[in-house]
């Protein structure tokens, strides 16, 4: 039950789990990165679940970047698509 | 103290802690493990493990709990799991759902984690019993 996290330019690939556990990761990631990019894309292709913790994290992103050039997520699986669509993150996230 | 499993009949097993965060992962764990034993496909479990994430995670952050378990039963209908606690009253069944249509600049941290529990379960059940929380929660 792991995430890991790889950052390619302004894009960091999440595998694995982002749950309650793993979300700290995450964070810790995203506090030192945010401050240095204009514009971040999440890919998730590979990410198996998401739960709250991981969304706080997301909104939390989504927030600091959308003055800036905004958070995109990209290739979301099916079981993260239902957890946006369910709590209206797809309402406001950019999902390609 | 490692938490401790028991298999009280093949359809029913129960995990038993003292909470605390490096607990989360065995919880997750023998949930989804269980859930393999037991054949429940994979979008179900997802779903089940993510219940158990959230309900488990309060009880460790808010209840301030000395004991804990979380059961889980195959029933005909589908499955039941129960978590308890003898931590502070907390009815999380009586909480008022995030809303979900504002946007980003206005939106809550909290409450998302039980309004995906409640939009995957159908049935949460809670009562408060002998000092201890009881909250089941059914996925047919």
């Amino acid at each position: 039950m792991s995430l890991s996290i790889q950052k390619n330019q302004n894009t960091l690939s999440l595998s694995g789990r982002l749950d309650t556990g793993t979300a700290p990761q995450l964070e810790k990631e995203l506090s030192e990165l945010l401050p240095t990019v204009d514009a971040l894309t999440l890919d998730l292709e590979h990410l198996d679940y998401i739960s709250s913790a991981g969304l706080r994290v997301i909104l939390k992103a989504q927030k600091a970047l959308t003055p800036k050039g905004g958070l995109t997520v990209a290739h979301v699986p099916e079981a993260v698509q239902e957890v946006f669509d369910i709590t209206g993150f797809s309402d406001f996230l950019t999902i390609v | 103290m490692e938490p401790v499993i028991q298999t009280p009949s093949p359809y029913n097993r129960r995990i038993a802690m003292t909470p605390a965060p490096e607990t989360l992962e065995p919880v997750l764990d023998f949930v989804a493990q269980t859930l393999e034993d037991w054949g429940v496909g994979m979008k179900r479990s997802n779903q089940i493990q993510l219940a158990c994430d959230e309900l488990y995670s309060n009880i460790v952050n808010y209840s301030g709990a000395s004991n804990a378990a979380v059961a889980l039963r195959k029933q005909e209908t589908g499955i039941a799991v129960t978590f308890e606690d003898n931590g502070i009253a907390y009815d999380p069944t009586a909480q008022k759902d995030p809303d979900v249509t504002v946007s980003p600049e206005e939106r809550e941290i909290g409450g998302l984690g039980i309004f995906l529990v409640k939009n995957f379960a159908t049935f949460l059940g809670y009562r408060r019993e002998n000092g201890k929380n009881l909250l089941t929660v059914t996925f047919e």
